[in-house]
């Protein structure tokens, strides 16, 4: 049970794939103008690594080793397509400001990472635990972001308006540039908390 | 725990990858066969939301009777009537914003009255271009009637407020309205010069 527990906590904390590991940069710096949208990111990339953590950790013993990452490649983007379609049926709106950060889902690391270096070579259920941590962590840290720009730059709040329109915002934070800035200084914040908790 | 994987024989590498291949067809066919129909439908609801949107009443259907006229290739119409009179005509126009294409829906009187305007879709600089979106942008443009003066913002001697430094984004998004207007009206006076009749409007 431990195990379990300390396994999930990985992916948020010690091995954040975002703070600490620096995987996925895309869709973080290009999805998360707004909250919601770095929750829908994060929530698509979750569903996307615990799909092909399951089946690569199912089909680990019959995928040589040689041919292991295009058989990765194929699983991975099978799955991201049936999430963009699905997306797309069912949610049309969120599919809308998503839009090209959902393919790309197929070439972030973070999933490929998770294949190669833990489900190919841990059992399925390890696997699950470790897919649904990261992504955890994953979502976690694109919400945070997400706020963070939405806040400063909208002035809103998962788009609940709190200053009143017209009024000057810090622009700068929805802009791709502003992105840049707004990891910077979660990814300080983030080890200094660390560092503090480890002392 | 970890048992070893099988040996990268060519045997073994090309059914693997086959069979992997094979598995990801089935799934894929199978998403798509669901999904298709309720994409399509989507998007026509938010098509006819957008009609309802910029014209208020109408019981034909716009959507089926779309029209294109070959010397605007890029506009659509939808023409809209309630108990077998024409109402209005609501138009997709797009033109080159800031940074990508602007792409509104104008709905418009068959005196060729602006009703309401929607932005479709639009890519513009979030908080300064992006507010072409806003209210206080598009009420503006309700019920004007862009002849004879033509869709201009205040710099280039029209009426519009453009919205601050935000001149190229509310420049492009007049364009695309008068795009309509001299579509509109050359279909109207479908026996005159064609291009007498855009230059005209434009050049007011």
């Amino acid at each position: 049970m431990n195990k379990i527990i300390k396994e999930f906590n990985k992916g948020i904390i010690k091995e954040n794939p975002i703070f600490v590991l620096l995987l996925g940069m895309c869709p973080t710096l290009g999805v998360t103008g707004t909250a919601a949208n770095g929750l829908g990111m994060g929530l698509a990339t979750m569903a996307v690594l615990i799909g092909s953590n399951i089946v690569i950790s199912i089909l680990k013993r019959v995928i040589p080793a040689k041919v292991r990452i295009p058989a990765f490649i194929i699983i991975i983007a099978s799955f991201v397509t049936v999430i963009d379609l699905s997306l797309n049926a069912y949610f049309p709106v969120l599919y809308e400001k998503l839009g090209i950060f959902i393919p790309l889902i197929v070439v972030n690391c973070l999933i490929l990472g998770r294949a190669e270096g833990y489900a190919s070579k841990n059992s399925l259920f390890m696997s699950i635990i470790d897919a649904a941590g990261m992504g955890c962590g994953f979502t976690i840290a694109l919400t945070l972001l997400g706020s963070f720009r939405e806040i400063l730059g909208s002035g809103s709040f998962f788009s609940m308006q709190f200053v009143p329109e017209g009024s000057p915002t810090f622009l700068f934070f929805v802009l791709p540039g502003g992105a840049f800035i707004a990891l910077g200084i979660l990814i300080a914040l983030f080890n200094k908390m660390q560092q503090l908790s480890r002392e | 725990m970890a048992e070893k994987p099988i040996k990268s024989s060519f045997l073994n590498m090309f059914f693997s990858l086959t069979g992997i291949a094979l598995m990801a067809a089935l799934v894929l066919a199978y998403t798509y066969g669901k999904t298709k129909d309720l994409i399509e439908q989507t998007r026509l609801k938010e098509k006819k939301a957008a009609v309802n949107k910029v014209i208020p009443s109408f019981d034909n259907n716009p959507l089926k009777e779309m029209y294109t006229n070959k010397d605007f290739p890029a506009l659509k119409f939808y023409p809209a009537r309630l108990h077998n009179t024409a109402v209005g005509t609501a138009v997709v126009s797009s033109v080159q914003g800031f940074s990508d294409k602007i792409k509104i829906m104008a709905g418009f009187t068959t005196n060729i009255k602006i009703i309401k305007i929607v932005v479709l879709e639009q890519k513009e600089t979030p908080g300064l271009g992006s507010k072409i979106q806003n209210s206080s942008f598009l009420k503006q443009f309700r019920g004007l009637k862009p002849q004879p003066s033509a869709v201009k913002v205040k710099k280039d001697g029209g009426n519009i407020d453009a919205i601050t430094a935000a001149t190229i984004s509310s420049r492009a998004f007049c364009q695309a309205v008068q795009k309509a207007v001299n579509a509109l009206q050359n279909k109207r006076s479908d026996y005159t010069d064609t291009e007498t009749c855009a230059t005209e409007t434009s050049n007011e």
